[in-house]
């Protein structure tokens, strides 16, 4: 980003076209993302008509008869649409809050180890679980939890409890997934933050070491307000996914057990639910819609809060 | 500036996209293309040669997607009954094999995705007949029938067609197999002779109890009882829509009950059961049982009774099984859509697909060959209408309800000779239901259809393990009426008195 800053700059008072030139390198180094979303985002977009219409293979996506809005009446309606909601945006919210704090302080905690050799083995050995996915922890869970055979239950037996049955607890599982979410992520949610307290001028830390602040106060002053642009601007990403939860985490490591659904049941797994019998696009592309929008509107709102509050930090 | 980029990056992403999409179309077809094309080019060039071009008319190639899995030596058999295939009707048959744990998302996906294939299995279990009908996947085949299928419609009772029926027109085949429905057991032989278990048919499923109990007791290492069918709802009503509608059996009122009316006593058992100890402890967590079931780990399982069943176990397990009935044969408003065979409105070729499969269900050697392979390389002849498979080989025999007129396969080893005759007095012998030839039409109700679907999955399997069953059965009946259960039971009675109107 910085180098494209820079080239901006220099680049003022020349003409239009040695700009396109120069950035050339740059621009074909971007080009694949370009494709990417090009081909998985933007024309896809062309799909949501599905949400408006009444699918009939005769006709095709644009010439199936439209149905108003009759494909989103099915989850606005719901009468689990509020159990849903609030669980997909309070487990989200948790997961980015709990997410971020941990992978700030991870990275504060590696940037103060000094031998490179070190860290190269503690972030390899946090950024593996990221490489596994939903399936294998949702077994690694299982071996953990499972009532009769778990590993937890044996260690609670062991010391003369009586063990839980999770699989039929609801109320344990927000805990679960927290712990899972971040022991999975927070290697990787780290590496950002890490890369960005190298970038912080080494000038300052000496100045404050002259100075007498103790390790903790060089944190606290120097490294943390560093932070502060990049930790709002992940914010800002993961809440601008915060409508959306992740279907392997929900699915996978609750092994789909109807009993834990009043707090582990999101928008994505009950649309799975609910429509995989029928196999009724429209409706599955209405809650696509809706998310899409919600997500929309949060990312917009709390961007122009940040505006408000500092913006420089701001996205756009 | 600003602008410029803009447009080259709209102008890459078009270009990019274009390419993409041409790129998979053409990949798709080409490989489909080269596939039956080398499948039969290989042996025809080879054998055949000149005929090739004597042939009237441009041989054209039929994609049949059915769910089983790949059998070994396909290509092998494939080639050989293409051969035979082109002499007799000039079609070639390009047999999709897709694995049932596959086969609905797939089928979603080629229907939805406007793709080419002519005939598929469908049902009410798997690449839904409903689901499909509700997105005009199906072509109506009446014509077709009328022209190439008269074999189909000799083949099968006159009350069986009419399953495929919605407004008058047919668009599916049922597959010529048991149609009635019976409750029945398989039970490992080893075991039903260790505990002398009493063989004579049983009149419910609470009569298993003490053979259970001696399981429970005796064999810790085994699950006594894989429970797939809920037996004590199959006694009294007969689901008329999955889940939502379910009609008593004698009677002849046409009031639907709900969802949990249906199921109560069944939840009750179940759950007593669970507590007994005849059902895994761990049914909760368990989401595919079918490894516990290949290893033989179960001693019973539960499910829908056929003549020669426990031949079929025997021959697919390894180890010996014999098979109990339970009283009651019941031909319901749908039976038969648990297994048909439909053309796909996009088909290219609807006539030869047809062609194919009447021939299917008129032609044994075709039928045959399908299902054994070839002779003395996967099967040996052991009588006029029966075969043995021979070894680890090309087998789709045991799945032989799969895929047309089972009434025309070869009996397996342990089947009795008569054992098609058999089955066929079950179907036309059987209580057919009042509500025979009534189709529901979903379309009405699909949100609260969806919603409904939405708790039973929630509640699955809760009957078991569930302390207090009272409280879940006024949960879950709390639920379902907050789901739309009446508005459905409502729009069911409607249309019941309209179709009785026009009867």
């Amino acid at each position: 980003m910085s180098i494209g800053i820079m080239s901006k700059q220099k680049n003022g008072k020349r003409k239009k076209r040695g700009s396109f030139k120069d950035n050339l390198q740059l621009l074909s180094m971007a080009l694949p993302t370009i494709l990417l979303l090009a081909v998985f985002n933007y024309a896809p977009m062309f799909g949501l008509v599905l949400a408006f219409k009444d699918y009939k293979v005769t006709d095709g996506i644009f010439g199936s008869p439209w149905a108003g809005f009759k494909n989103f009446e099915f989850f606005l309606k719901s009468q689990d649409a509020w159990r849903i909601t609030r669980n997909t945006l309070g487990l989200n919210f948790l997961f980015i809050i709990v997410g971020i704090i941990c992978g700030v302080i991870f990275a504060l905690i590696m940037f103060e180890v000094k031998r490179a050799r070190q860290v190269k083995v503690y972030q390899t050995i946090s950024i593996l679980p990221s490489f596994l996915s939903w399936v294998a922890v949702g077994y690694i869970v299982y071996a953990l939890l499972d009532p009769t055979k778990g590993i937890l239950n044996q260690i609670i037996e062991f010391f003369g409890g009586k063990g839980i049955s999770w699989y039929s607890e609801p109320q344990y599982w927000p805990v679960i997934l927290l712990i899972s979410k971040t022991w999975q992520g927070v290697g990787l949610g780290s590496i950002i933050y890490y890369a960005a307290l190298m970038g912080v001028d080494q000038e300052l830390f000496e100045a404050a070491e002259i100075d007498g602040a103790n390790k903790l106060q060089r944190t606290w002053y120097i490294s943390l307000p560093q932070l502060v642009p990049i930790i709002i601007i992940m914010g800002l990403l993961d809440v601008g996914k915060i409508f959306r939860a992740d279907f392997g985490l929900f699915y996978n490591v609750t092994r789909n057990v109807g009993a834990l659904y009043p707090t582990t049941d999101v928008i994505d797994t009950y649309v799975f639910r609910a429509l995989m019998n029928q196999g009724n696009i429209g409706m599955s592309s209405a809650v696509g819609l809706f998310q899409s929008v919600v997500c929309f509107i949060t990312l917009m709102v709390t961007n122009s809060i940040v505006n408000k509050i500092s913006p420089d930090n701001a996205l756009f | 500036m600003k602008k410029r980029k803009i447009v080259s990056a709209l102008l890459a992403g078009t270009l990019a996209l274009s390419m993409f999409s041409g790129c998979g179309n053409s990949s798709n077809e080409s490989t489909n293309a080269t596939k039956a094309n080398t499948e039969s080019k290989d042996k025809n060039e080879g054998t055949q040669g000149n005929t090739e071009k004597d042939s009237s008319g441009e041989t054209v190639t039929v994609k049949w997607c059915v769910p089983v899995d790949k059998p070994k030596d396909y290509d092998a058999v494939m080639a050989d009954l293409n051969e035979k295939l082109k002499e007799k009707i000039n079609v070639q048959l390009d047999l999709d094999c897709i694995p049932q744990g596959e086969y609905a998302d797939r089928m979603r996906l080629m229907s939805t995705g406007q793709e080419d294939y002519d005939l598929c299995f469908t049902s009410n279990w798997l690449n839904s007949f409903d689901e499909n009908m509700s997105r005009q996947g199906f072509l109506a085949m009446d014509d077709l029938l009328e022209e190439y299928g008269q074999g189909i419609v000799d083949s099968m009772p006159e009350w069986l067609m009419d399953v495929s029926a919605v407004d008058g027109k047919h668009y599916a085949v049922p597959n010529q197999q048991v149609i009635a429905r019976q409750l029945g057991v398989v039970i490992q032989k080893e075991y039903a002779d260790k505990y002398g278990f009493d063989l004579t048919s049983l009149k419910d499923a609470s009569d298993l109890e003490p053979f259970l109990d001696q399981i429970v007791a005796n064999e810790p290492s085994m699950y006594p009882i894989d429970l797939r069918v809920q037996p004590w709802q199959e006694k009294d009503y007969e689901s008329v829509v999955t889940n939502s509608v379910y009609l008593k059996k004698d009677g002849d009122d046409f009031t639907p009950v709900g969802y949990v009316d249906a199921m109560e006593e069944y939840f009750r058992k179940a759950n007593e059961w669970y507590k007994k100890g005849y059902i895994r402890q761990d049914i909760a967590t368990v989401t595919d049982n079918s490894a516990d079931v290949k290893a033989n780990r179960y001693v019973v399982s539960m499910s829908s009774y056929k003549p020669g069943w426990d031949a079929e176990m025997t021959e697919r397990q390894g180890v010996e099984w014999i098979s109990v009935p339970i009283e009651g044969v019941y031909v319901g408003a749908t039976s038969g859509i648990e297994t048909m065979t439909a053309i796909n409105v996009n088909s290219k070729n609807p006539e030869a697909a047809m062609k194919l499969l009447n021939l299917i269900y008129t032609d044994e050697e075709i039928f045959n060959e399908l299902l054994f392979g070839l002779e003395d390389v996967n099967y040996k002849k052991t009588g006029e209408t029966s075969a043995e498979v021979i070894g680890e080989n090309y087998n789709l025999a045991p799945q032989a309800w799969r895929f047309g007129n089972q009434f025309l396969a070869w009996t397996l080893p342990g089947q009795s000779d008569d054992v098609w005759e058999q089955t066929d007095k079950m179907n036309r012998e059987a209580e057919v239901s009042r509500l025979r030839g009534f189709t529901f039409d979903s379309a009405p109700v699909q949100a609260e259809l969806a919603q409904i679907s939405a708790v039973v999955a929630e509640y699955k399997n809760r009957e078991f393990t569930s302390d207090d069953v009272d409280a879940f059965i006024n949960e879950l009946r709390q639920k379902m009426e907050d789901a739309g259960q009446q508005k459905v039971l409502d729009e069911f009675t409607k249309q019941v008195e309209e179709w009785k109107s026009t009867k």
